[in-house]
């Protein structure tokens, strides 16, 4: 099995997107980070949106979007800025291989909460998510996956365990996941998480991609948190690769993610490194060849 | 506790707004008095701050300067319904800066840089503003995020930003 390596990228620079275009099978955008809301109309960035055609008709890159703003788990409505911008780029870019949220909510009644929450583990949320789920499968052609996302809070009610809530979206609607292995390290540190219960419940034949990042731990706090800011820790690529290895598991892309903010204190030929250790550990397999 | 109950109380709590007595339950309580609630906001604030800091170079440095950046940012994030658009965040604290009329310089320099923002995003702007220090010191030294602004010259400047000026962004007039 080869999987598609890639890595995210937020349409601000073209030079960047040029070094690492050679490096990656994929390129995973997020609609929020290209998008413009001028005078109450939201669209994508005209400039960002001729990269990606670029990528379409000059590569063979494949293009994923993977969003931050649906807040599909919000009580009153999810986003329509952001399926307004899911529209445009689903008629402008037509190669795009599968689209992808945060099974969460960023927003409550139309409000910013300038973070992104968890949802309670309940028939309610279930119901709910399901009838969205059908409705964006129903609108755009591409596959719609969810993510995993860390824990901010301690969890509300909780009837599902988290991976049995996961499993019951996705057997009820099947729609994919995109499974966060940094997250799983993250909520193991934060509220401790049994990552080997929560793997051998988890229904892996759903899972068609990966997320691998890196980040930095609050100290006050000594919170593990969802902040890309560093390339990928071994412990990272031991993880994942204890999950490919399993049989039941389907994934088919990596996509490590990045925020634009930290490329340039690492450099893109550090990111291009990340890149090519990705496809040396995972399409290869050498085990232990990896040194951070 | 529905969603709707749990999420409108928790979206007050982050928000550091009151919550109804109705709203207020165990689980609420509990948050309300975690670390975690805490963390939530620190790291809500941390990129509000990591998005606007990149977005509105000129009046961040001036307002880390005069020390009020974070409660500026802090009161933001309470009072105002900030867009999830890194593009529209930028502008919306720095109307949100303006509308606090917290003193002339500031006010100076959050005007001139929302007008050349908007004038490099391609709108129609023709607007005058007044500065009680001379303006290329100010924004030399806020761009190099260097010290002493109590050092700047003082005097009555005009600056006007105009689309009809696309090239030059800014013209500066020495009033008498």
């Amino acid at each position: 099995m080869i999987y598609s390596v890639g890595t995210t990228y937020e349409g601000k620079n073209f030079n960047y997107l040029q070094d690492i275009v050679p490096h990656v099978d994929h390129i995973e955008i997020s609609p929020d980070s290209i998008a413009i809301k001028r005078n109450g109309k939201i669209y994508i960035n005209p400039e960002s949106l001729r990269q990606l055609k670029w990528i379409e008709s000059t590569t063979d890159v494949k293009i994923l979007v993977h969003g931050v703003g649906l807040s599909i788990g919000s009580f009153d409505e999810y986003s329509p800025d952001y399926i307004m911008l899911l529209d445009e780029l689903f008629t402008e870019i037509i190669s795009v291989s599968w689209h992808s949220e945060h099974l969460a909510y960023t927003k409550v009644k139309g409000e910013n909460l300038g973070t992104m929450l968890a949802l309670p583990r309940t028939d309610e949320v279930i119901d709910m998510i399901c009838k969205r789920i059908e409705i964006i499968q129903n609108r755009y052609q591409a596959p719609f996956l969810l993510e995993n996302v860390i824990s901010m809070l301690p969890p509300s009610e909780c009837k599902y365990s988290e991976a049995g809530f996961l499993n019951k979206i996705t057997g009820l609607t099947g729609c994919g996941l995109v499974l966060d292995v940094y997250n799983l390290e993250c909520d193991q540190h934060n509220f401790k998480l049994d990552i080997d219960k929560f793997l051998e419940e988890l229904n892996l034949s759903a899972v068609y991609e990966m997320h691998l990042a890196g980040g930095n731990t609050d100290s006050e706090f000594d919170f593990k948190m969802d902040i890309h800011s560093q390339l990928i820790e071994t412990s990272t690529y031991d993880l994942a690769k204890r999950i490919i290895d399993t049989d039941r598991c389907a994934v088919k892309a990596i996509t490590f993610e990045i925020l634009e903010e930290f490329i340039e204190s690492h450099g893109s030929t550090a990111i291009i490194n990340e890149l090519n250790k990705l496809n040396r550990f995972f399409n290869n397999h050498e085990p232990g060849t990896i040194t951070n | 506790m529905s969603l709707e109950q749990l999420q409108t109380s928790l979206s007050a709590l982050i928000k550091s707004r009151r919550i109804s007595p109705q709203e207020n339950d165990d689980y609420i309580a509990k948050i309300q008095s975690s670390d975690n609630l805490l963390l939530v906001k620190k790291i809500a604030l941390w990129w509000r701050k990591t998005q606007i800091e990149q977005y509105c170079i000129l009046t961040t440095n001036l307002l880390k300067e005069m020390g009020t950046f974070e409660i500026q940012l802090s009161n933001f994030f309470s009072a105002k319904e900030f867009s999830a658009f890194r593009e529209e965040v930028g502008i919306q604290f720095l109307e949100y800066i303006i509308s606090q009329n917290i003193d002339s310089l500031t006010q100076s320099v959050s005007e001139f840089e929302l007008a050349i923002i908007k004038l490099k995003l391609g709108e129609n702007v023709e607007t005058s503003i007044a500065w009680e220090y001379e303006p290329y010191s100010v924004v030399r030294r806020l761009l190099q995020n260097s010290q002493n602004l109590q050092e700047l010259n003082s005097g009555r400047y005009q600056v006007t930003v105009s689309f009809k000026n696309i090239e030059e962004l800014f013209s500066v007039k020495v009033m008498n």
